[in-house]
């Protein structure tokens, strides 16, 4: 990496912090569970900035809402996410962009550079999984509750994660068109 | 740099406004963070009284703090029905307490303190290239927030009002775009130059 990646590396993870901080804002109802964006902007900076970057990027977001800006879902910040039973979800986020983001590298070879769309669906429903795991186990700490009523409860955000799964892969590919060098090796 | 964190500072001289940006951040997260640890639905309730009276005592009117939007009300209806099935009342009233005070203490410092005082406080503690990155952040909201007004007047122009697709895809693609012209503006400033990511 050379000395003037680093600035634009920066502008990169800040914006994408933006982003996600914007689609915590998104909030579509499916029945009564409103749904935010949030996880599509998770996967998204971990597909189209790699694993580093996306890691660094949602964890920005993460760490300025938890010192107080009204960045998360709601117009939320502070502490009140960490003290409420979706906890578990906001920590993993860093983590589930770091995944998807190595992964999808990973895939793409494995699949012999065909099938970019697989490859970025699969590492983004293992990052997803990732996040779902971090999650139950902050609802069972949270809500002192047993495993099975934490999965549970778990359930009902799936089907919109796994629509936004699909999102992902359209948008990840239509950006990887549009900035062919935004990732080294991709596309 | 000049940033607003959404226009929701609301000037004022009251003591919560007075008191210095640094010392507000840290009460609000060991204010946060002991009922947090403790669970205990006293403390719980008198963090939650610690907030409210802040907020009434920065005399900000009650309408610009007091609505919570529908995804947070909705997981506190939630813990508050299962708890209550399950007949925890210290859980009712803890976790549901915890959030609400953590949510109205964050709220009481973004209310009364502007935007670039809070930016000059955390970057007196944040390494140089950290704080540049929050700024940037805090700065591309509002730009994205107008990318995504703009391309869902496109998209309803074109039928697709309904399409996520199309709602969402060119505001990423202005997302990268911004992040590249900002990026670009660093590199001719000098700024943001490092070894971070190597």
């Amino acid at each position: 990496m050379t000395d003037t990646d680093a600035p634009r590396d920066l502008a990169l993870i800040a914006v994408f912090a933006a982003l996600a901080a914007v689609m915590s804002f998104v909030v579509i109802p499916v029945g009564p569970v409103p749904i935010t964006l949030q996880t599509l902007a998770v996967i998204l900076a971990g597909i189209i900035l790699g694993p580093v970057r996306g890691f660094l990027s949602v964890a920005l977001w993460v760490v300025v809402g938890l010192i107080g800006a009204p960045v998360f879902a709601g117009g939320t910040g502070g502490l009140s996410t960490l003290a409420g039973p979706t906890a578990g979800y906001l920590l993993s986020f860093p983590f589930a962009a770091l995944v998807a983001g190595g992964l999808v590298s990973v895939l793409h070879r494995a699949f012999a550079r065909r099938a970019l769309a697989a490859a970025v669906f699969l590492a983004g429903l293992v990052g997803l999984a990732l996040s779902h795991a971090l999650g139950i186990i902050g609802l069972m700490w949270s809500q002192q509750t047993p495993f099975k009523d934490a999965f549970l409860g778990d359930l009902m955000f799936w089907p919109g994660d796994l629509a936004k799964n699909v999102l992902a892969v359209v948008i990840a590919l239509a950006v990887f068109k549009a900035f062919p060098r935004i990732r080294h090796g991709l596309s | 740099m000049r940033t607003e964190i959404f226009g929701i500072h609301t000037p004022g001289d009251s003591l919560v406004h007075r008191t210095p940006p640094g010392v507000k951040i840290l009460a609000v997260l060991l204010l946060s963070l002991i009922p947090l640890v403790v669970r205990s639905p006293w403390v719980t309730l008198g963090g939650l009284a610690i907030a409210l009276i802040v907020l009434f005592t920065s005399r900000v009117p009650v309408r610009r703090w007091l609505p919570l939007a529908w995804p947070v009300v909705f997981i506190l209806v939630v813990v508050v029905i299962y708890q209550g099935i399950h007949g925890r009342v210290d859980l009712m009233v803890v976790v549901p307490g915890n959030v609400l005070a953590a949510l109205y203490l964050a709220r009481a410092l973004v209310l009364t303190t502007s935007g670039p005082d809070l930016l000059d406080a955390m970057s007196r503690v944040l390494p140089e290239r950290v704080a540049l990155a929050v700024a940037l952040m805090l700065r591309s909201i509002p730009q994205i927030l107008d990318a995504m007004g703009t391309v869902r007047d496109a998209a309803r122009a074109r039928g697709l009002g309904r399409n996520p697709i199309a709602n969402l895809a060119p505001v990423i693609v202005h997302a990268i775009a911004l992040a590249q012209v900002t990026g670009e503006a660093l590199v001719a400033r000098g700024l943001g130059e490092s070894d971070m990511l190597e």
